[in-house]
């Protein structure tokens, strides 16, 4: 084999091998790694499927919370709208209330009978919603009020006003076991004046006076509760009497019961003779002129089968000895109410020292009184509110359960979402086509109402708007003192800052003796001035007792009261001037306990103080010293045995 | 000259122990992850159905009131079941219209059910689940308060009345039967929105 034949035969071998190896790489590794691969992929493709679909269920689940939430929010905005006079209406399918990352709107419907329907629809992420509400619309109630007058309210020395739940228990059982018994709303529209003196007066719960009042307090007082000032507008509604055929009058004065059956009926008037009983059967309602009772007569009040209501146009007066029995003594089933007369006037109510009354009084436009001694288990709502001394009043809170200004909640269900928002599931905003900035707040989405408003402003000026509501600027008010909308009344007024309070009268300048001096300054606004100077000195005080013109008793002894406890000798000058009256002598006596004798003797011989307030002051200091002793056997008009009697029993 | 091709003894056995290690490995490794995978999709499904029930039984009751919901135990009292009626509106009257009475229960076989008209020729049933445990986690058969939440012996689907809140508890398990099986538990507290009249 020579060299050239090798060479072919190796070339002819590495070509064969070659070959070999080739064919050696042929075989199904790629595709079984390709196959394991694709079912690996596959496996977790069914796994994240899984996952992104249980993920997108909870997702919605968390959106459907929401949506609910947001519903609620929605009802309620609307509800507590309805509170303040506002139509419910909130927002709308075109123009919703934004509230976090979702929105909302809500329809009102009025279904009569003081039934409103609401309906909020809301949206979030991907849920819908609508749930449905029907609420019933109320006015403020006598029960929610508890002691209150419309005018300034003052409690004399010897008063205890506490509460109590009548559905709960007696008044004895919940007094020993101190439940219940420190709930007592006394409240007014205008100032609480307090006048505790040495009786001391106990009031176990709250003392509310009117917006930017306060509360005035001397003596012993207890009050258990808060004494804030109100920050809105109580709006009371006159009585609705109805209008039965009036019958004539009924004088009765048999000693036989005169029973009155149930039903409606109408009296001209209603007197009871002394020793006469007259029987009221509920369920009743009576309405009547005049009411009178003779002492010693009774109206029983028998609500076994029914509540009485009783309309009252002209006075109602019981007098001490007569009664007022409420059968069941279960206050929430006797209510009083004072109507106006056909002359447009309001009668009186009086209530004597032995009535022992379970009830309701509703009187806005009537001045009530309770003598002393009397007992008054309810609510009192009245004009004007005297309680003398030794008067006691147990606010019943079970009148008060269930009735608030707000809409009662009659109904509440979960309402079908309309087929075309079910059928969405994107982003709200993009389902109805809104751009999220054009949206409002719910507070700013109610429907406009045309608003009528008395406010005072930042500055405290007294300003009035009257227009459509979106155009007021609410951050301006400081307090409202009345106000509509629609014309109707608000029962809650909207105030911004509850922290803004009447502002600090402003003085004039100098010292208070400039001012007394200053004739240019009237004695109403002299009295303000120097009340807001309290205390003033014994020489300023001197100054304004004898200002021309002279300061009346009442003035002077506001601003005396103002400076109390106050030099005696500037007491015992006006005292001897004659320049104070009983009632008010009576006032400064506690703000200054104990009188000089100075102070006494002047009492004594001061024409313009009246005996019988002579008298209780003498009592209170007991016993007296010889010389005031001697003053009282020696006045020049001497008082009566009966009033020697008294002073002397409680030397 | 001597031919290159195949493979020696030696080369084989050696390919083949590290081939039979690879393949064990992988094997173990597979096993492994299906095990796991397993058990998280199975969790994941328990926790997804807990919460679906209770989403359900809440939404159900929350438009009823309490006097509906019978029986009406109190708290520390519980029950497995519960029949209410919803509210429809109010008629012409301004009175509440009830539907048509419904209940949900637990069933013997661990199935929560939910029923209309029950008892009734026209009853209407719907199972909302059947992976309901006899009793809460956590709780045994004992006459004792095993899981420190105030109830004895609570089942799986329990019922807790609180003036107008109804507290819904309920125990999923991958095999009911099997307290070693993944378990899931999940409770909310709804209130009953219409007051009785």
């Amino acid at each position: 084999m020579n060299e050239g034949e090798e060479i072919d035969m190796g070339t002819q071998i590495w070509e064969r091998n070659f070959r070999n190896a080739a064919e050696s790489r042929r075989g199904g590794a790629l595709v079984v790694s390709l196959v394991a691969v694709m079912s690996v992929a596959s496996m977790s493709a069914v796994f994240l499927q899984l996952s992104h679909s249980i993920t997108k269920r909870q997702t919605h689940s968390a959106d459907l919370k929401r949506a609910m939430y947001l519903a609620e929010a929605g009802l309620a905005e609307a509800y507590v709208g309805l509170g303040m006079a506002k139509t419910g209406n909130v927002g709308s399918e075109t123009q919703p209330a934004i509230f976090g990352e979702g929105l909302f709107w809500v329809e009102a419907t009025d279904k009569g009978g003081d039934l409103i329907e609401l309906e909020a629809t809301a949206m979030a992420g991907s849920a819908r919603i609508c749930l449905g509400m029907v609420v019933e619309r109320a006015d403020v109630s006598v029960g929610s009020l508890g002691i209150f007058g419309t005018e300034d309210l003052t409690v004399q020395s010897g008063t205890l006003i506490d509460s109590y739940d009548s559905s709960q228990g007696t008044y004895a059982e919940q007094l020993a076991s101190g439940q219940n018994n420190a709930e007592a709303n006394v409240g007014s529209a205008g100032a609480v004046t307090l006048d505790g003196g040495r009786g001391g007066i106990t009031i176990r719960g709250d003392v509310v006076p009117g917006i930017g009042e306060r509360v005035g307090q001397t003596g012993t007082v207890t009050v258990s509760g808060s004494t804030a000032a109100r920050s809105s507008v109580v709006a009371l509604p006159a009585p609705d009497a109805p209008a039965p055929l009036m019958a004539a009058g009924v004088n009765h004065v048999l000693p036989v019961p005169l029973v009155v059956p149930a039903g409606t009926r109408g009296l001209e008037n209603i007197s009871v003779g002394a020793g006469a009983t007259i029987v009221v059967v509920g369920p009743a309602t009576i309405v009547t002129g005049d009411l009178t009772l003779a002492s010693g007569a009774e109206i029983e009040f028998d609500v076994t089968d029914g509540p009485v209501e009783l309309f009252v146009s002209g006075d109602l007066t019981v007098p001490d000895g007569a009664l007022l029995t409420n059968s069941s003594a279960d206050p929430t089933q006797v209510s009083v109410q004072m109507s106006k007369s056909a002359a447009g006037t309001y009668g009186a109510v009086s209530l004597g020292s032995s009535v022992v009354f379970h009830g309701s009084v509703y009187a806005p436009s009537s001045a009530v009184s309770l003598a002393a001694g009397a007992e008054f288990f309810g609510a009192v709502v009245a004009d004007t509110l005297s309680l003398e001394p030794g008067a006691q009043l147990h606010y019943d809170l079970a009148i008060a359960e269930g009735e608030s200004s707000l809409p009662r909640l009659a109904n509440w269900r979960v309402v079908d979402v309309p087929g075309p928002l079910a059928a969405s599931s994107s982003d709200p905003f993009k389902a109805l086509g809104i751009d999220p900035s054009a949206c409002r707040s719910p507070s700013a989405a109610h429907e406009d109402q045309w608003l009528d408003v008395d406010y005072l402003n930042d500055v405290g000026t007294p300003s009035s708007y009257s227009g459509w509501e979106k155009d007021f600027d609410w951050t301006d008010v400081s307090e409202v003192t009345s106000g509509s909308r629609d014309g109707e009344r608000m029962t809650e007024a909207r105030v911004e800052d509850d922290a803004k309070t009447t502002p600090p009268m402003v003085t004039p300048t100098g010292t208070p003796a400039d001012w007394v001096a200053d004739a240019g300054i009237g004695n109403a606004e002299l009295t303000d001035y120097l009340v807001e100077a309290a205390p003033l000195t014994a020489g300023e005080l001197t100054s304004a007792l004898n200002r021309p013109p002279s300061l009346s008793s009442s003035e002077l002894t506001e601003i005396f009261v103002a400076s109390s406890p106050m030099r005696q000798a500037v007491l015992a000058q006006a005292v001897r001037a004659d320049r104070l009256g009983g009632a008010d002598l009576y006032k400064l006596a506690w703000a200054n306990f104990p009188l000089a004798d100075s102070v006494l003797s002047n009492a004594i011989e001061s024409s313009a103080v009246e005996d019988a307030v002579l008298r209780q002051i003498l009592v209170d200091h007991s016993p007296l010293s010889v010389p005031v002793m001697l003053a009282v056997t020696t006045r020049s008009v001497p008082l009566s045995t009966a009033d020697l009697r008294l002073i002397n029993a409680a030397q | 000259m001597h031919s290159r091709s195949g493979f020696s003894l030696m080369e084989v056995m050696i390919a083949l122990t590290l081939l039979t290690i690879l393949v064990v490995k992988g094997a173990v490794l597979m096993r492994m992850m299906r095990s796991t995978n397993s058990s998280q999709t199975e969790a994941m499904l328990l926790n997804d159905q807990a919460n679906l029930v209770l989403d359900r039984i809440s939404l159900a009751i929350v438009g009823s009131d309490k006097e509906t919901l019978f029986p009406s135990f109190e708290n520390p009292f519980h029950t497995s079941a519960v029949a209410y009626s919803v509210s429809l509106g109010l008629d012409e009257n301004g009175a509440i219209v009830w539907g048509d009475p419904e209940s949900i229960g637990l069933e013997e076989d661990g199935r929560v059910v939910w029923k209309q008209n029950p008892d009734e020729d026209d009853e209407r049933r719907l199972i909302w689940s059947d992976l309901v445990r006899p009793f809460l986690e956590g709780e045994l058969s004992n006459g004792i308060d095993d899981n420190g939440n105030d109830l004895v012996d609570e089942q799986g689907l329990s019922f807790v009345l609180y003036k107008n809140s109804v507290t819904i508890r309920i125990s999923l398990g991958a095999d009911p039967t099997d307290p070693e099986s993944a378990t899931r538990t999940v409770e909310t507290t709804v209130t009953v929105r219409n007051r009785p009249d």
